[in-house]
């Protein structure tokens, strides 16, 4: 389902902490997704639609229940990510962090567009 | 490091989200108008029943060319879940007293959008929506004088039945 990826120079780190990261390849135009000792190739769209999944996933209700109890199963297009629920607050951090960069480069991005025009 | 956010959508998320928001009012506006409709059928207003059929398919409409406009800037448009319409009516006047206050809240609505749309300089967006800002204008004061054809004509005696005449007569002339 993942594809094991070697995270090399042309890589762009975007944002990491001590359980995976996420990386953007310019040449590709896509991301990777590292996290629970797996590497996931991810389009733009497909990170923001699981970033939507995992900001609705209700933690309190995962936990009380009796079968199947803190289990998470998320399908994104080639992507299957099973995760428990110390793991979805592990990678609601990374997501968060890397949209929030993302938001920082769209600003610098748009600001450089402008000084060039000008 | 390239922009892919920008690549693949010229929205904001906070953009795509207020436009979904409010795919989902205009939505409910349809199914709400219909619902009208079909009590005004049911008492007798037949003019009036044709007049909230129209004012239905232009609400479908309106939530048919923002949905389009989120999937051509990129964005995921979300068809909306329409739940709690109001089915039945105290009085005729009550009906079209609704019918003003919910063309109030679309426009607040937009006002909304717009507001973001500034703070954000998202131009393209806000040129968008200029027609909807037209629109309200002309949504509202059809709105506003229906309901005043109740004070100028009267309600008593055959009042209704003038009423019902006259709703499909109202129209907005901009000059």
């Amino acid at each position: 389902m993942s594809e094991q990826h070697i995270i090399t120079a042309d890589l762009i780190e975007v944002f990491i902490t001590s359980r995976g990261g996420i990386y953007q390849s310019d040449v590709e135009n896509c991301l990777y997704l590292n996290f629970s000792g797996k590497t996931s190739r991810l389009s733009f769209s497909s990170l923001n639609d699981l970033k939507k999944i995992i900001d609705k996933v209700d933690l309190g209700h995962m936990c009380t229940l009796i079968e199947h109890a803190d289990i998470e199963i998320i399908l994104i297009k080639d992507n299957c990510f099973v995760l428990s629920g110390l793991e979805i607050i592990y990678l609601k951090e990374i997501l968060d962090g890397a949209f929030a960069m993302f938001g920082l480069n769209h600003i610098i991005t748009d600001c450089l567009d402008r000084l060039v025009m000008s | 490091m390239k922009d892919l956010m920008r690549i693949k959508s010229l929205l904001s998320t906070e953009i795509e989200a207020l436009l979904n928001q409010q795919v989902k009012k205009e939505a409910h506006s349809s199914s709400i108008y219909l619902s009208m409709a079909s009590w005004c059928d049911r008492n007798g207003f037949d003019g009036s029943a044709d007049f909230f059929f129209k004012q239905s398919n232009e609400e479908r409409e309106h939530q048919l060319k923002i949905y389009k406009y989120i999937l051509d800037m990129g964005g995921t448009s979300v068809s909306p879940e329409v739940t709690n319409i109001k089915n039945d009516w105290s009085t005729f006047r009550e009906v079209f007293e609704d019918a003003l206050d919910q063309e109030i809240a679309i426009t607040q609505s937009f006002k909304n959008i717009v507001a973001r749309c500034h703070k954000e300089q998202d131009y393209v967006t806000l040129e968008f929506l200029n027609w909807f800002l037209r629109e309200q204008r002309e949504e509202e004061y059809v709105a506003r004088r229906a309901l005043e054809l109740f004070e100028v004509i009267g309600e008593q005696g055959t009042g209704y039945w003038d009423i019902d005449k006259n709703i499909g007569n109202i129209k907005y002339s901009a000059e």
